[in-house]
């Protein structure tokens, strides 16, 4: 394994390691920590928050992809552009269950009290330090 | 090169010690900000249980008092029944305004309308005085046979209907949040009531409105006279032996104040041990920090610093650590708390209501403050040491 | 004018056991031509003496005047004002702070009062002046010791001051590097600023153009 140093870089892709972890599994019926409704079938259609975890599954191990690897790679331009790419994600990550797919309409399910929150908070600290990282990469390549 | 520039220096050369700083102060600016939203939501339920309820006394069968409660702090479904003819024992009494009453059915869980049981109310348009002024406000009109007029909590299927039943009802009106109980009811006309009761009875779920509708009641609701003291009403129905529980709309929020202010008591008391424990922290460790730079000072001194410009220093590291801290802290409470309203709400069990965005707005400020504060206290007595001792001990000390 | 000249200089700490006198009724004068090195043991009270020309501790009794200020008598902001523009000061040991880099170290004493100009410029020159210019972006901590004493001196010469402060100036150097912080002192006396030098090692006091020797809070100057 290369020389991995413990910088506020390498914690930084750390934090966004577990945050990408959170979003992908939090929704998930039945095994995540603030999973969407468990009847997921209106009149035999899927329903909105269904839809909203898959997207979220997918997203999410985005951002922890990008994320390991932005820890491997020694390239300060190439960390950049990995941090604008989670950047993106995160950004879709918050913009899904909130304004592009959304969760169900009732006031009272649980995709609305609990799932919906914990994507947002989740989401707006992604974007947060995924910012911070791209910031950080930039002050490094400048000093280099 | 300036005070600011060797304080952010002098902070980001020692990471985890700033970052422990910063830590402490952004604790106490989470637990006080959250600490306000969670009181003025606890509040703000708690005045709109009154509002809702718009009666000042309410009679439910006797034996029915905590159900009754049940169903306007936590929205819990219940249904109980007495004979109408209360109404008559009841206008005899001194002090009243207006009476009226209300019967109440509750629905099960897949009513296909909502995941959750669901309060049905009907009401009495002639005489009542509680629900009225709502839909007046909602929607400038009335409500008419089969129209319903539904909580926040209720979802609306199609071009604003809610299907009960197999049925769809068109809404009237839907009234704003209150953080009560009653976001998950449904009101409707007595009449309405009797076609759902029999919607109801069709699919299997035998109702006793069916048959009692028309002679039976759940609960009186009573407006005293402007002026009259409730106590005397309740005083005179009790006496008479009148067969009911009485609820006083005062005691329902006195009751619910009490609950709330112990809570709210323990988090005072700990939001102040924490910002004393913080600025102990705080200017503990700073003072450790002028001690190992007596050196640095000196030389500061020696090049033609003046005192004030030492404490400046000092100030100005303690003032960007408890600002950031300050910053950070109550930016996660409002990311935490806010979305999570409504699971907390439920949490408590009490009615709960998030605050305007102006309050929000103010209380953020405040607490920001408050927890920025931290840092010039902390490090005053540190800065007014610095700038009093003299140099020369300063320096051969440090050596 | 001379640079600095102080009348009955005392200095005495009553904490102890009883009063003791650092500096004692120290009458001199220094010119701008005037390269001195004061001797004497440990405790003779040299450092006290130093501290007070510099204004850093107020006397008992007598005064200080540089350039014709009483600074003995000036209040906090005055006095650093002066020890600020016209004292340029070389500590013993290790000065340079270590958050910043040796640039900033040399412009500090620039900016701790408004100022017009830019100083940059003259504390790159400096640098180059006193030998290291190009560790201008470096941090102290990767400086040796002789490097460090040289950007001290570059730093003391910032804000080109009439009276340089020595304290010990060779005492953690080797002999190399002692004798040519010593030749840039001597330098610095030729193009016109009196020095003022603290020493133990005779070597080093002989830079000097006037000795003087320092004993239980006298100073006694030695002719020839």
């Amino acid at each position: 394994m290369t020389n991995i140093k413990l910088n506020i870089e390498t914690i930084i892709a750390l934090v966004l390691v577990v945050l990408g972890l959170l979003i992908a599994i939090g929704p998930q019926p039945h095994i995540g920590p603030f999973h969407v409704c468990e009847h997921d079938m209106v009149a035999g259609i899927k329903n909105v928050c269904y839809w909203t975890a898959r997207a979220e599954l997918g997203m999410g191990a985005a951002i922890v992809l990008l994320s390991v690897l932005s820890i491997f790679v020694k390239s300060k331009d190439t960390r950049t552009g990995l941090g604008v790419g989670i950047l993106a994600t995160s950004v879709l990550a918050l913009l899904v269950p909130t304004v592009l797919i959304g969760v169900c309409a009732g006031a009272m399910m649980t995709c609305r009290t609990t799932t919906l929150p914990a994507l947002t908070a989740i989401g707006v600290l992604a974007v947060v330090f995924s910012v911070v990282y791209i910031l950080q990469s930039r002050r490094k390549a400048r000093a280099a | 090169m300036n005070v600011r520039t060797l304080s952010v220096r002098n902070l980001s050369r020692r990471p985890f010690r700033t970052v422990g700083l910063i830590t402490v102060v952004a604790v106490l600016a989470f637990s006080l900000f959250a600490g306000s939203l969670l009181e003025e939501s606890l509040e703000n339920g708690a005045e709109n249980v009154k509002k809702r309820l718009g009666a000042d006394v309410m009679l439910v069968p006797k034996g029915s008092g905590y159900d009754a409660e049940a169903i306007l702090l936590k929205g819990e479904p219940n249904a109980f029944y007495m004979d109408k003819t209360v109404v008559d024992e009841i206008v005899k009494f001194k002090g009243i305004s207006e009476v009226t009453t209300q019967f109440y059915l509750t629905t099960v869980s897949d009513a296909e309308c909502c995941d959750f049981p669901v309060q049905l109310i009907s009401f009495d348009p002639e005489t009542d005085f509680t629900v009225t002024p709502w839909i007046e406000a909602s929607n400038g009109g009335g409500i008419g046979h089969g129209e319903l007029v539904v909580g926040s909590a209720i979802s609306l299927v199609g071009d604003n209907q809610v299907k009960l039943f197999g049925n769809e009802f068109p809404v009237a009106a839907r009234l704003g949040k209150s953080g009560t109980g009653l976001d998950t009811s449904i009101y409707m006309t007595q009449e309405t009531m009797k076609d759902v009761a029999k919607l109801a009875n069709d699919r299997g779920y035998p109702s006793p409105a069916l048959d009692g509708i028309d002679s039976q009641i759940s609960t009186v609701l009573i407006k005293a006279e402007p002026g009259y003291d409730t106590y005397l009403l309740v005083q005179d129905i009790r006496f008479d032996g009148v067969n009911v529980d009485v609820i006083k709309s005062t005691n329902i929020t006195a009751g619910l104040t009490q609950q709330m202010g112990s809570l709210i008591g323990y988090v005072k008391v700990f939001e102040v041990m924490l910002w004393l424990l913080a600025v102990v922290v705080l200017g503990v460790l700073f003072s450790v920090s002028v001690n190992e730079r007596k050196k640095e000072f000196a030389t500061f001194r020696m090049m033609g610093a003046t005192r004030r410009k030492l404490s400046s220093l000092i100030l100005g590291e303690s003032s960007l650590v408890s600002a950031a801290g300050a910053l950070l802290g109550a930016a996660l409470a409002a990311l935490f708390v806010l979305p999570f309203s409504d699971s907390i709400g439920s949490a408590i069990g009490l009615p709960y209501l998030a605050p305007s965005l102006s309050a929000i707005a103010s209380m953020f400020v405040l607490s920001v403050a408050v927890a920025f504060a931290i840092g010039p206290l902390a490090a005053i007595w540190s800065a007014r040491r610095i700038g009093r001792s003299e140099t020369h001990s300063m320096f051969t000390e440090g050596n | 004018m001379s640079v600095v000249e102080t009348e009955s200089l005392t200095k005495v700490y009553s904490g102890g056991v009883r009063p003791f006198s650092a500096v004692s009724g120290v009458d001199f004068t220094i010119n701008e031509e005037d390269f001195i090195s004061v001797m004497g043991r440990s405790g003779s009270g040299k450092s006290t003496l130093l501290n007070l020309v510099a204004g850093l501790l107020r006397p008992t009794s007598g005064s200080v005047s540089i350039n014709g200020r009483k600074i003995s008598e000036l209040d906090d902001r005055s006095g650093s004002f002066v020890r600020n523009s016209e004292i340029g000061y070389v500590p013993q040991g290790q000065s340079l702070l270590g958050n910043i880099t040796v640039i900033e170290n040399v412009v500090l004493p620039f900016t701790l009062f408004k100022r017009p100009g830019e100083p940059y410029g003259r504390a790159k020159d400096l640098l180059e002046r006193v030998g290291v210019g190009d560790l201008a972006d470096s941090r102290p901590k990767n400086l040796s010791g002789g490097e460090q004493r040289r950007v001290s001196v570059a730093r003391a010469l910032m804000n080109s001051p009439s009276l340089l402060i020595a304290d010990e100036p060779t005492s953690d150097l080797d002999l190399e590097t002692s004798s040519q912080v010593m030749e840039l002192f001597s330098e610095i006396n030729r193009e016109g600023a009196a020095v003022l030098m603290v020493t133990h090692e005779p070597d080093t006091a002989n830079y000097g153009n006037r000795h003087f020797t320092m004993d239980a809070g006298k100073l006694t100057e030695r002719t020839a």
